[in-house]
């Protein structure tokens, strides 16, 4: 029998952004989060990946879902305070994000093109991912509510996996995010709480969950996309698709993980089919 | 219905009437979005198809609010082509896919409102566990009872308003109705399996009707 091969086009992941990453790197100190970051580019390049789509939560727009269409984005410089900074200019793929625009339009989201360029949300996990800035990038900005959030990450799943080209959809964002506490130091246990809260569900297959977290949780990590930027990834990865995590950070007041998606549009339910149809010969 | 309702259906009208699609869209969203995809995700049990079934209502109202003539409130005449739709997907869904509806694709949680925070957690676990078992009881009853009891029970519309988005009369629909609660009620307190919960047990139902 014909051998048959269920493969996706789309990889997903969620990672962190923090610039004390860069001075990790500086200072040499070991780093899970750097390394899966650096393995994640690794296999990504093996892979042979076209396009980086990149959900910023450093681009959060209340009203509008925007695009970057630009053919070459520069850095936006948009951290202070740390010892080190980089600069990340990298191509742009116009005429992807031109058909995500219009799926927008047909799915009546009615998303926009802006120029936004790579803010350090983009800019810090792809230094580590593809340090030689030639993956081309389509720039997403977070918006709305996560409801709304997850309706356009339907509409650009199924518009990227038309599209057929290899994928990594990026959502940048750290999981607890309370900047006070960070700036004084201050490690709560909560926040670590609401991290593992979090990633056990990603790694179950129940990402949506997040939503019924406990809103007294929620309000005390104030995550960073306030789950926009994930739902928008499961969205086009499959609500049910299961994270793998790849490492897990905390910083005072800030969790950093980096999971892994492989693409749920497919897995479970054609591997069904392909049993069935294996069986029956009915697949040609 | 109250006022604010009828002002927002207004509106909606109002801006698909002076061509502004997008602002009539939005508004229709910000109104009806959550209420919308609560009833599709309890008819079809999981997110993904949810939120594909909510884009079909959402493309579809787009295109017939011309049509709308205001005989019944926005709200009734949405309801009825949102159950359509999702008629229409289950059946779609169940000719395409050789699985088992009533295994994987149904999700561990359920939509409905859980007390919290302040609840203890032991009773929040245990009102959640109990909900989870009447949703999936609920997927379990055939398609007719099914709506009558989302549309009436779960979202709390009257058995005059459930009847006229199904078109049947309301003798009917309060027939259904009786024959659902009582299927849903067999149901669980038989008992029954779900995938990855095997061996865990069922809820009764009391002698007024309350889940023990």
């Amino acid at each position: 029998m014909k051998k048959i091969e269920v493969s996706s086009n789309i990889h997903g992941i969620i990672v962190p952004h923090a610039p004390t990453l860069l001075e990790d790197e500086m200072d040499q100190k070991s780093s899970s989060v750097i390394t899966a970051l650096q393995d994640m580019g690794v296999k990504m390049k093996d892979w042979g990946v076209e396009v980086v789509v990149a959900a910023t939560t450093h681009w959060q727009t209340d009203e509008k879902f925007f695009i970057d269409n630009s053919p070459f984005h520069k850095n936006v410089m948009d951290y202070y305070g740390f010892r080190r900074e980089i600069e990340y200019d990298a191509p742009g793929q116009p005429e992807l994000a031109e058909l995500l625009l219009q799926a927008g339009q047909k799915n009546l989201i009615f998303p926009r093109a802006l120029a936004h360029g790579i803010d350090h949300a983009i800019a810090i996990p792809l230094h580590f991912m593809f340090p030689k800035q030639d993956i081309p990038i389509i720039p997403l900005s977070v918006a709305r509510s996560p409801l709304c959030a997850f309706r356009w990450g339907r509409t650009l799943g199924s518009t990227l996996r038309n599209w057929g080209g290899k994928v990594l959809f990026m959502a940048s964002g750290s999981l607890s995010h309370d900047l006070s506490c960070f700036m004084r130091g201050k490690m709560l246990k909560e926040h670590e709480q609401f991290d593992r809260q979090v990633l056990t569900l990603l790694s179950q297959g129940k990402g949506m969950e997040v939503l019924e977290m406990d809103q007294q949780l929620i309000q005390q990590a104030q995550p960073e996309g306030n789950f926009r930027d994930l739902c928008m990834l499961l969205g086009v990865m499959g609500s049910q698709t299961r994270g793998q995590v790849q490492a897990y950070e905390q910083l005072p007041g800030v969790g950093q993980g980096v999971v892994e998606f492989t693409d749920g549009g497919y897995n479970k339910h054609d591997e069904e089919l392909l049993k069935y149809y294996q069986q029956t010969g009915l697949f040609h | 219905m109250s006022e604010s309702i009828i002002s927002v259906d207004q509106e909606i009208i109002r801006f698909y009437k002076n061509g502004d699609r997008e602002m009539a869209l939005k508004s229709f969203v910000n109104e009806y979005q959550t209420r919308l995809y609560s009833l599709t995700y309890q008819m079809l049990g999981n997110h993904d198809d949810a939120m594909d079934a909510l884009q079909e209502i959402l493309i579809q109202v787009n295109r017939s609010l011309t049509s709308f003539e205001g005989k019944s409130s926005l709200y009734t005449w949405v309801y009825r082509l949102s159950s359509n739709v999702c008629l229409n997907f289950r059946k779609k869904k169940s000719r395409t896919n050789h699985q088992l509806q009533w295994d994987e694709n149904l999700l561990q949680t359920v939509m409905l409102p859980v007390e919290r925070p302040n609840e203890d957690p032991d009773t929040m676990c245990e009102t959640k566990y109990k909900q989870f078992l009447v949703q999936q009881g609920i997927l379990k009853l055939p398609e007719t009872q099914r709506m009558l009891l989302i549309l009436h029970d779960i979202e709390g519309l009257s058995i005059p308003d459930s009847a006229g988005i199904l078109s049947i009369t309301v003798n009917v629909a309060k027939s259904r109705l009786h024959r659902g609660r009582v299927a849903l009620r067999k149901i669980i307190s038989t008992g029954f399996e779900v995938k990855g919960m095997e061996g865990i047990g069922v809820c009764s139902v009391g002698p007024t009707g309350q889940l023990i």
